[in-house]
């Protein structure tokens, strides 16, 4: 089991390593931008139609280019949902609409313009067409009236809402978004963190291939 | 005369010096370099992984803290308390609605980020809450002393700087196991050194291990622990028990011991082992063959011993710590050996028809080559599950391959059969005991305690699956087998840390 021979083994499992690599990365997919931490597992009520639900608090981030919202279509397909997310001062930032004929539990609505900054606002919801919405989310922690409400009727808990940008996009154009969020809370801060992990991971594994080709003296 | 006596001590430290020198150096380079490469995967697993996002590291730091804080464990409790500074950390950064929901990720916002800087920085109380009495309070104290070090070196810093020099602690630890990993090989299977280091390497690189040995988290150290004891009964096999080796397997035991109740499942075992060396070194079984067993068990068992005493006289704890922690017996639950037998049945394998199935119906691929394969996070962080099944495929190459070596060797088989049958018993009961462990768990409170990491003290038996894999491959592919069993258990590694970087931060 000289070193010479297992040279080439070595060097075919890193080109193998790095291609599947490169193509996990280059995966295309609508990324998050930010959610509301609020849990799916309760239904809040209904969302009949022409009215609209309104949630205030929300924290939506720059980038955002559409809402993922956590309603529940009627068995024959949900109807046109409408979105709008509303700052403080009653200004739509943003607003957006999908048609009717969706199902599962999970809406995602286009917004336009795109959000250029993180804004503090209202997040409402109008049921455009077709029949009753259910509202999925989760009760308020306190026991309170949460955050979401129909008109003057809160709905004693929050929706779930996620927020994502506005078009498909590969794993390698979030590599410094990741390498940012890594960060929250460490020392290093989020862009050195990811390069000392690459750095230490890189380490490992060479030493690995230096200790398989030399073998165990 | 001062002077004379520091004279004294320091002849005295040269030699003891001089000896850890020759042991060290007595240790293969291999050995030291693929115990650095686990190092540095379970370092890069440490900085990867959020806070408090390995199952009871909330717990298991609130120990420690309480240890350095108060000099003594905590104390079983109804419910875990924790300081101010770590209740101050797990909500800023947002714990509950994090853990057991995969589809929310770790802290991106930027005002939470910033909010969590304000609070890590002016929420200083360090001695409140109760050390997770509830979670650990019965368990017993050596890692959380030895964890109590970083804790005391970073004090200057905020609960999360603590947490990431701790968790480097244990990420030694992981390193100190692959060293023992490779050991235990070198004894067990000499003669082809190259597969000690397949073994070990592919043992570094096992990523539910490294992602426990980048955590605050006892398993850590009991790794440790279990793979000592599988070098040293290695040893012991191969150049007899000695009273050296029979101490430090008393003191192998000893750690594990003081480290998680999980370890007693090793108890057995070993004392099975020493039996069986006893009885072949003196020919048969007689009074002065017990000599060196007695010794060792005595060893192992005089740490728990002392905290036995120092429970009920100093820290006004339960005698025995396991009597207070959830698998406790007693009360309203009645246990039987045939229950729990049918327990550990449908366990680990399958329910067979009229039994219930508290882990559903097929645990063995279910939850344990599931979970080995990789659950991150707490326990939700999943690949789809074509890549479990995938990894069926490899899984079953490794194990027919080791079983070719076991076979072409029959001869030198049917020579060390009690070695083997000693390992196989050891970790049978220790897989018994892991069972039994959730039987009371379940009867007492219907849950079930069936995490793949229960099982990772296996794994230097794993290390010699992979090290047979290599032999049994014959000499003129082994070269592939190990270069593959290796880059394919980075590769293993590298894609559960991209599953875990995009579980948090994508």
């Amino acid at each position: 089991m000289e070193g010479r021979a297992r040279l080439p083994i070595l060097a075919i499992g890193c080109v193998l390593i790095a291609a599947a690599l490169a193509a996990v990365l280059a995966q295309s997919g609508v990324r998050r931008t930010g959610l509301n931490r609020v849990r799916a597992v309760a239904q809040l009520g209904t969302l009949e139609r022409g009215r609209t639900l309104c949630q205030r608090g929300e924290l939506v981030p720059a980038g955002t280019g559409a809402i993922s919202v956590s309603l529940l279509a009627p068995p024959a397909g949900g109807g046109a949902v409408r979105v709008a997310v509303v700052a403080r001062d009653g200004t739509t930032l943003a607003g957006g609409a999908a048609p009717a004929g969706w199902g599962g539990v999970a809406r995602t609505i286009p917004l336009r313009p795109v959000l250029a900054r993180d804004a503090v606002a209202r997040v409402c919801v109008t049921a455009a067409g077709g029949g009753i919405v259910g509202l999925a989310g989760e009760g308020a922690a306190d026991g309170g009236g949460g955050r979401a409400a129909i008109g003057r009727r809160a709905l004693g808990g929050d929706l779930r809402l996620v927020y994502l940008r506005a078009h498909a996009a590969s794993w390698w154009s979030e590599v410094a978004t990741v390498a940012r969020r890594m960060g929250a809370g460490h020392p290093l801060g989020g862009t050195a963190l990811a390069v000392l992990t690459a750095l230490l991971l890189t380490a490992a594994g060479a030493l690995a291939a230096w200790q398989l080709l030399r073998g165990a003296q | 005369m001062a002077a004379g006596a520091l004279e004294l001590t320091r002849t005295a430290r040269v030699p003891r010096r001089r000896r850890l020198a020759a042991l060290v150096r007595r240790v293969p380079a291999a050995a030291w370099l693929c115990a650095l490469a686990a190092f540095l995967n379970a370092t890069a697993w440490s900085l990867i992984t959020p806070a408090f996002q390995v199952p009871d590291e909330q717990a298991h730091y609130a120990y420690a803290e309480f240890l350095a804080q108060h000099g003594r464990p905590p104390v079983p409790r109804a419910r875990d308390t924790f300081s101010g500074s770590e209740r101050a950390a797990l909500r800023d950064l947002k714990f509950a609605t994090t853990m057991f929901v995969p589809r929310n990720g770790a802290l991106w916002n930027p005002w939470e980020q910033a909010r969590l800087q304000r609070d890590l920085r002016l929420e200083r109380d360090r001695s409140g809450g109760n050390g997770a009495g509830s979670a650990l309070g019965g368990e017993p104290p050596l890692y959380y002393a030895l964890e109590a070090m970083p804790y005391r070196l970073a004090a200057g810093g905020s609960v999360l700087d603590r947490l990431a020099l701790m968790r480097l602690a244990s990420a030694l630890m992981t390193g100190a196991t692959v060293l023992l990993v490779f050991l235990f090989l070198r004894e067990l299977l000499p003669g082809r050194p190259w597969s000690w280091t397949v073994g070990a390497l592919g043992v570094a690189f096992q990523p539910l291990f490294a992602f426990v040995g980048g955590s605050v988290n006892s398993d850590a150290l009991l790794y440790a622990a279990a793979a000592a004891i599988f070098y040293l009964l290695a040893r012991a096999f191969r150049r007899g028990l000695s009273v050296r080796l029979a101490v430090a397997l008393g003191a192998a035991t000893a750690v594990g011991l003081m480290t998680k109740f999980n370890a007693m499942g090793l108890v057995p075992g070993v004392t099975l082992a020493l039996l069986a060396l006893a009885i072949r070194q003196d020919g048969g079984l007689r009074p002065r063959t017990l000599r060196l067993p007695a010794l060792a068990l005595a060893v192992a068992l005089a740490p728990a011993l002392i905290e036995l005493a120092l429970n009920v006289t100093v820290w006004d704890r339960p005698a025995i710590g396991a009597s207070a922690s959830a698998f406790r017996l007693g009360g309203d639950i009645h246990p039987t050996l045939p229950g729990a037998l049918a327990y550990a049945w449908e366990f680990y394998l399958a329910p067979l028809p009229g039994m219930a199935s508290p882990l559903g119906h097929l645990p063995l691929m279910d939850t344990w080559v599931t979970g080995f394969v990789g659950v991150f996070g707490w326990v939700e962080t999943e690949w789809p599950v074509a890549v479990y099944r995938a990894a069926l495929v490899p899984l079953a190459a490794l194990a027919l391959l080791a079983g070719r070596a076991l076979l072409a060797r029959r001869d030198a088989l049917r020579a060390r059969r009690v070695e083997l049958l000693v390992y196989a018993t050891t970790a049978l009961l220790f897989a018994l005991s892991v069972a039994g462990a959730s039987y009371v768990g379940h009867l007492r409170d219907h849950t079930n305690n069936a995490q793949a990491r229960y099982l990772l003290p296996l794994l230097p038996l794993y290390g010699a699956l992979l090290a047979l894999a290599v032999r049994g491959a014959g000499r003129r592919w082994a070269p592939l087998v190990g270069a593959a069993i290796v880059a394919l258990a980075i590769a293993h590694d590298l894609f559960a840390q991209l599953l875990v970087l995009a579980r948090y931060y994508a």
